[in-house]
């Protein structure tokens, strides 16, 4: 075997080391996510080492089966051509061809593993993997088990199934929530009579336009420029409320007309 | 590679020198040197008055090369080209002696090939394939190196006779010469408008040392990747059918490899990269190529579909 032959199989070499180890790092998260995967079905770990170890296996073949002196020079691009045009050339000699033999020979000596490497590629697979290893460690510490997952699964899906359809909740007043943002009946007629001139506060968060369907827990200012009523603090203002209109002059007959 | 460094450094020199009497026109001196380097011929197309005898003559005086110059009429005769019988009177006797023709050359400058007739055309594709001439029943070969640089005006195509595509195909380049840039040009009226003492050239590539150039442009290694792209391409000009009527035969793969080789000789380099064969690419396939109605209706011309293909 000439001096170029065993330098072309001495960076091969290295290349099928570097694919060990992508190899074994996609083994890893491979048996990472299918033990992520199935903490919901309480799957023995026996599983996930085995699914593992056939990717492992798997992309080590393949890998091997791909190697190219292509790789190598497309990690290093001052070698760019050189390392395949030697190998096609071994059993050739002329002048030429052996000043490239030489080149190939003194650039092959300066070649490290470490230089070979996709760092790109290992890059995304460690940080992959540490991710997933993660999840393993953390899952578990914010309650997140298997039978925790479980119970809140069939409970959703009971509560789901109860409430026949009425996902978003109800309006009515029994389902009403008091958060302290609402006036209700009672705060109206503290403010005021039905002749007040209320203004509306700045900070209106306490009138929760959406909830307008209920027309006596609305407060607004008694003027006629209820049609440019600009509340804000609450995203909700933003909506358009001219088809409200109607209620809220309704309401206001309702507070005019003697009991 | 210190051999290489030399080449390089040679090539480099030789330029330089072509320089000192041509302004511009790089590419084509490049490329009618390359051909040179692989021992072939070529097309040179351009408008009157773009230095192609002028860069042809220095040439032949940098390499130390003989040189001759062929001026294309319809009443030009093959024997103005090889050579004929004539009858001399020596010692009281009469006999037949070989005139040579102007064919008896290094480099041969056959200005507008177009407009020789046929007949005349095909002596001198004779003598550029076979490196010899025949005449009458004698064979005389072509002294080594021999190289024919034959032209076109592509306007002006009146009566012509223009190159069939299996002599064209005989040639490894088609180049083009193009006008200089303004800067250039104020450099050539400076030169050749005022007076201007012509640099004295010596030549800086002797012929011993020119074939062994043309040898070790032969010796470059072609990866097996490398020709199975140059393959590739040569064959993507046949089945292209919706731009190209007949694509490249296979003399155009052994042209640009060899032409790839001959690039990558004269960059120093001791192996063959892609870069070089898109480089020579465009040279190499652009009179070997058959474009149809459709390509023509898009205004495409060869090199528009080249670099399509090479895309």
């Amino acid at each position: 075997m000439t001096s170029v032959q065993k330098a072309l199989r001495s960076v091969k070499r290295k290349l099928r080391v570097l694919s060990l180890v992508h190899s074994l790092l996609l083994g890893v998260i491979a048996f990472l996510v299918v033990y992520v995967g199935g903490v919901f079905f309480e799957v023995d770990w026996r599983v996930p080492a085995a699914f593992g170890g056939i990717a492992a296996l798997f992309a080590l073949a393949r890998g091997i089966k791909k190697i190219q002196l292509r790789e190598a020079e497309q990690r290093i691009p001052r070698i760019e051509w050189q390392l395949r045009t030697a190998e096609d050339t071994l059993n050739k000699d002329n002048e030429v061809v052996r000043s490239l033999h030489e080149d190939v020979l003194r650039q092959v000596e300066h070649i490290r593993t470490s230089s070979l490497l996709n760092k790109r590629k290992l890059l995304v697979q460690v940080a992959v993997a540490c991710v997933l290893f993660a999840m393993v460690f953390v899952l578990p510490t914010v309650g997140f088990t298997a039978s925790a997952v479980k119970e809140t699964t069939l409970t959703g899906l009971s509560t789901l199934v109860n409430n026949g359809g009425n996902f978003f909740g109800d309006d009515s007043k029994d389902n009403q929530k008091d958060d302290g943002r609402s006036l209700k009946e009672g705060d109206i007629e503290r403010v005021g009579g039905p002749s007040a001139d209320l203004k509306l506060q700045q900070s209106t968060n306490e009138i929760d336009l959406n909830k307008v369907k209920d027309e006596q827990r609305l407060l607004f200012t008694r003027q006629s420029q209820l049609q440019g009523l600009g509340v804000s603090a609450d995203a909700s203002y933003e909506e358009d409320i001219s088809s409200d209109q109607e209620l809220i002059e309704r309401y206001f007959k309702n507070l005019e007309e003697p009991e | 590679m210190e051999n290489l460094n030399a080449v390089r450094a040679t090539v480099e020199e030789f330029f330089e020198h072509l320089g000192r009497v041509i302004v511009g026109q790089d590419e084509m001196l490049r490329q009618v040197f390359g051909a040179i380097l692989c021992d072939s011929n070529v097309l040179l197309e351009g408008y009157p008055g773009l230095a192609k005898t002028l860069s042809v003559h220095t040439i032949a005086k940098l390499l130390d090369l003989k040189f001759s110059r062929i001026q294309g009429t319809p009443d030009l005769m093959p024997s103005d080209i090889t050579g004929t019988y004539v009858l001399e009177e020596r010692n009281g006797k009469r006999q037949f002696t070989f005139q040579e023709g102007p064919v008896f050359a290094n480099i041969v400058l056959m200005d507008e090939i177009n407009r020789a007739t046929p007949k005349t055309q095909s002596a001198l594709l004779e003598a550029m394939q076979e490196k010899q001439v025949t005449v009458g029943t004698k064979t005389f070969p072509l002294e080594r190196p021999f190289f024919v640089l034959a032209t076109q005006n592509p306007i002006e195509q009146e009566g012509t006779y223009p190159l069939p595509e299996a002599q064209s195909d005989r040639f490894l380049f088609k180049v083009k010469a193009i006008y200089p840039s303004p800067e250039q040009e104020i450099e050539i009226v400076n030169r050749f408008a005022e007076e201007w003492t012509h640099p004295e050239l010596k030549p800086t590539i002797n012929k011993a040392d020119l074939a062994r150039l043309q040898r070790l442009v032969r010796q470059v290694p072609v990866a097996n990747d490398i020709k199975d792209y140059i393959v590739r391409l040569i064959s993507k000009t046949r089945h292209h059918k919706e731009l190209i009527e007949f694509g490249a035969s296979p003399r155009a793969s052994i042209g640009l490899t060899l032409a790839s080789k001959a690039s990558a000789l004269m960059k120093g380099r001791n192996y063959v990269t892609k870069e070089d064969v898109h480089e020579m690419a465009l040279p190499v396939l652009r009179h070997r190529l058959i474009l149809n109605f459709e390509a023509e209706r898009n205004n495409f011309d060869e090199d528009a579909v080249i670099q399509y293909l090479l895309k």
